[in-house]
């Protein structure tokens, strides 16, 4: 399938990246991306894309992986990650390098000009970053900026030391500290930049409806020759992932995206185009390993082999395999011999049993929580819970709770089990921060010497063997500690018209617009 | 007008009363993924969260007498600004509604309370039962099914401005101005229906059919206007909740109106845009009550002389 084709593409993606970005990728001419294999590209042509939501503001400080769509197209990215080639490639900056992981120099392409006709330089580089630190601006980068200093060596030259080595650094370089915004725009126009954006990216604004759709024109100055090809592109929104898929069949959009592999299946048959993103991670159960109950190794075994992953994805992702290790079966990473705990109820009674005997206690009371605001989470909560509670002795009460205070629940530690998608990021740093002892995503207070070892390999190694050797202990010891036990392996899917070619996918739901092309 | 201002005031305080009880802390809300504690202490300053409530309402109220509505906390625009932008879509998406609702309704109330038990009446009555039984939402499903998926007639994607292409943006209102008519046309057809078959039973109206007068003019002249009560104050309730309500027909056609903005601000915990589109919503509603109050006379003449 080429799902799983890709899966394990994305994976030896993972290694390759990694080694690109030690080994520098340098464009000596400013030239166009790697396209995606299916054509010769043409000029000209427009495209609309249904995304499920947008942003009210398009200020670059909020470009992340969630606002990639749209930052890639107004600012463009320093780096770009080509899914087809696996590795990263030049975008608005000509070379990323490093010797060591540590310090990298960034060097941008010459004569780049905002759209203002300002210099795109080393200095609006270094300001952009700066701005990313004020908190009102709520920008992503906080991870990166706490952990790197830079200089400007020359008009088109940064130096980037960062804490220690990591040769992931390229992701920021897309993402979070990717898109750079015209400093004098952005002082000039204050918080109305939000509305009037100046950027260098292959498009600029054309007509925006706030909340509804955004149509952006080719900037006829974007400094990689060649790109972009289409003349315009269209965001438009579509909340409900039936209606998106809906518009595509009637001709009404390009382009949309989905996580629902379901379309994926009902699409390729019918000759649309369907790139899906394997990423890291997925929905499952998470658990608090500080939680004095939670922390206790026999009750956790007791509720995993209580907890029947099959029964639940028949249930609510029918036709989806069910994960029963962190990598799936196709992975290269995953290590055959380590899989979750079986559904195995009387093992699971046995365990607990044990699990009351050994504390003195005569039942158990635990709380699980679920995000209240997605139905489909509050479902497979009581799906989750009315399997535990059938371990005779355990009351699991499933509490429904909306985000923000999950989010502080999270931080502070204070929840037992938890229902929630984990990791999902097409990123290896995302998961270096979910799983590293003391990670500022690891929720779990996971803490595993042989996987922070293994991690530190995968970001300080260039070897790809031994990069994917880190990711197969990693795979094991996730599989066999179980902080968070997957129940869905979870895929960016984006559809696209038979008409529609150069499909760069990128989390979350976006293709580079650059790119995309389509037939006349 | 002292009772329409208290009315608010006890609005706004009720608004942050509600939003403070929520649970978590609003700047959860707006923290990005993996924020420190120092950044969240930064904007637990920035936004004056360490305040008392009361200090901020204050804060808040003074604010907005100074017609500040405040600075979204999420996307850093002036909530003014966001509001002035989508009012008139729901405004106008509103009254479409209303004007078709009513268009509707009015004929085929006066028909069906003129013949009950007709052909009219008896299919007003069918699809009355269907369509009350139907949210606004599932209609709004089908038609997008039906008239842009199969049909391919009209555009079920994004939002066109009158000023852009007039034409483009009247294609865009045909199906969220029909979803959210079609369950108000049932009411007003009912409404009207029950009050004109009790109208219609009344002396001056059998006098009137003595006198020889054509029926049109009974129906229209005599008995619509002493029918109207109940149709004008449930046409002020619904308009004030269409302009500010209309969330999920928003949502369905990406409409970019008030609905669909509270249901954004909502999720990303924009508390400050919530509590501006909430004042704005009833202040909408003390209006449009205020308005209907001053229609009664109009319709009737014996509650004007009751009221001189």
């Amino acid at each position: 399938m080429r799902v799983g084709r890709r899966l394990s593409r994305m994976v030896v993606a993972l290694v390759a990246a990694s080694t690109v970005a030690a080994c520098g990728s340098s464009a000596a001419e400013p030239s166009g991306g790697s396209v995606p294999n299916d054509g010769t590209p043409r000029q000209g042509g427009e495209l609309t894309m249904s995304r499920l939501g947008q942003l009210n503001s398009l200020d670059s400080a909020l470009c992340s992986s969630s606002a990639y769509y749209i930052c890639a197209a107004l600012y463009g990215t320093l780096a770009r990650y080509s899914f087809e080639d696996q590795k990263f490639e030049p975008a608005m900056a000509e070379s990323f390098e490093s010797a060591d992981g540590k310090v990298w120099t960034l060097k941008l392409r010459s004569g780049t000009k905002f759209t203002d006709g300002t210099p795109y330089d080393a200095e609006a580089v270094a300001f952009n970053w700066e701005r990313l630190k004020d908190p009102a601006l709520l920008s992503f980068a906080g991870y990166w900026l706490s952990q790197m200093t830079w200089k400007v060596v020359d008009p088109l030259t940064l130096e980037i030391t960062l804490a220690s080595t990591n040769y992931q650094f390229p992701w920021a370089l897309q993402y979070d500290l990717g898109s750079i915004g015209s400093p004098t725009a952005i002082k000039a126009k204050g918080e109305k930049f939000a509305t009037e954006p100046v950027g260098a990216g292959p498009f600029v604004v054309d007509t925006w409806v706030p909340g509804s759709q955004i149509q952006l024109k080719r900037n006829p100055g974007y400094v990689e020759k060649g790109l972009p090809y289409l003349d315009r592109i269209t965001y438009a929104t579509v909340v409900q992932d039936d209606q998106r898929v809906n518009a595509l069949r009637a001709g009404q959009v390009d382009l949309t995206a989905t996580f629902l592999k379901r379309f994926g299946r009902e699409l390729q048959p019918e000759g649309y185009g369907v790139h899906a993103i394997p990423l890291f991670g997925g929905t499952g159960l998470g658990f608090n390993l500080k939680d004095p109950i939670i922390a206790d190794p026999d009750l956790r075994q007791a509720l995993l082999h209580a907890f029947n992953a099959p029964q639940l994805t028949a249930a609510a992702y029918p036709g989806d395999e069910p994960p029963d290790a962190f990598f799936p079966k196709n992975s290269p990473y995953r290590d055959a011999a380590v899989t979750y705990p079986k559904f195995d109820l009387t093992e699971a009674q046995r365990l607990f049993d044990a699990y009351l005997a050994k504390t003195g206690k005569t039942s158990l009371d635990l709380e699980m929580l679920t995000y209240s605001p997605a139905p489909i989470m509050k479902q497979v909560g009581e799906v989750v819970a009315a399997q535990l509670n059938k371990i005779n002795g355990l009351h699991v009460e499933l509490k429904p709770t909306e985000n923000a205070v999950i989010s502080r629940l999270f931080r502070e530690g204070k929840f037992q089990i938890s229902v929630h998608a984990s990791v999902i990021s097409q990123s290896p740093v995302t998961v270096y921060r979910t799983l590293y002892t003391g990670g500022d995503l690891n929720v779990y207070g996971y803490s595993n010497p042989r996987v922070d070892t293994a991690l530190d390999t995968t970001i300080h190694s260039t070897d790809a063997n031994e990069v994917a050797e880190a990711w197969k202990v990693v795979g094991a010891e996730i599989s066999k500690d179980v902080p968070n036990r997957l129940f869905a392996y979870e895929q960016d899917v984006i559809l696209a018209a038979k008409h529609v070619h150069g499909v760069n996918p990128v989390t979350l739901y976006a293709a580079s617009p650059e790119l995309l092309w389509v037939d006349k | 007008m002292a009772r329409f201002v208290l009315l608010l005031v006890m609005v706004s305080v009720a608004t942050f009363l509600l939003l403070e009880l929520i649970p978590g802390d609003p700047v959860d809300g707006l923290l990005p993924e993996g924020a420190t504690e120092e950044m969240r202490q930064q904007l637990i300053q920035l936004y004056g969260f360490d305040q008392s409530l009361v200090t901020r309402y204050v804060s808040w109220l003074g604010d907005l007498l100074h017609g500040d509505l405040g600075t979204s906390w999420q996307t850093r625009i002036p909530v003014a600004t966001t509001i002035a932008e989508r009012a008139p879509v729901s405004l106008e998406l509103a009254v479409l509604a209303m004007a078709l609702a009513l268009a509707v309704a009015i004929p085929v109330g006066i028909y069906s309370a003129y013949r009950p038990g007709g052909i009219v009446d008896r299919i007003a009555t069918f699809i009355a039962s269907a369509t009350l039984a139907t949210p606004a939402f599932v209609l709004a499903i089908v038609l997008v099914w039906v008239f842009g998926v199969q049909l391919g007639w009209l555009p079920i994607v994004g939002w066109v401005p009158f000023s852009e292409d007039p034409f483009q943006h009247l294609r865009a209102v045909i199906l969220p101005v029909i979803s959210l008519a079609g369950g108000e046309c049932v009411l007003f057809i009912r409404l009207l229906k029950g009050d004109m078959m009790a109208t219609l039973q009344q002396d001056h109206v059998l006098s009137a059919r003595a006198r020889g007068l054509p029926t049109w003019r009974i129906l229209v002249r005599h008995a619509l206007r002493q029918s109207s009560f109940s149709l004008v104050t449930v046409s002020g309730v619904v308009i004030g909740r269409l302009i500010g309500g209309a969330v999920i027909v928003e949502m369905i056609f990406s409409i970019p109106g008030l609905g669909s903005l509270v249901v954004i601000a909502i999720n990303n915990r924009d508390f400050i845009t919530v509590q501006a589109i909430v004042l704005l919503s009833a202040l909408i509603y003390l209006v449009l009550n205020s308005l209907v109050d001053l229609a009664y006379p109009l319709l009737d003449p014996r509650v004007r002389r009751a009221t001189t």
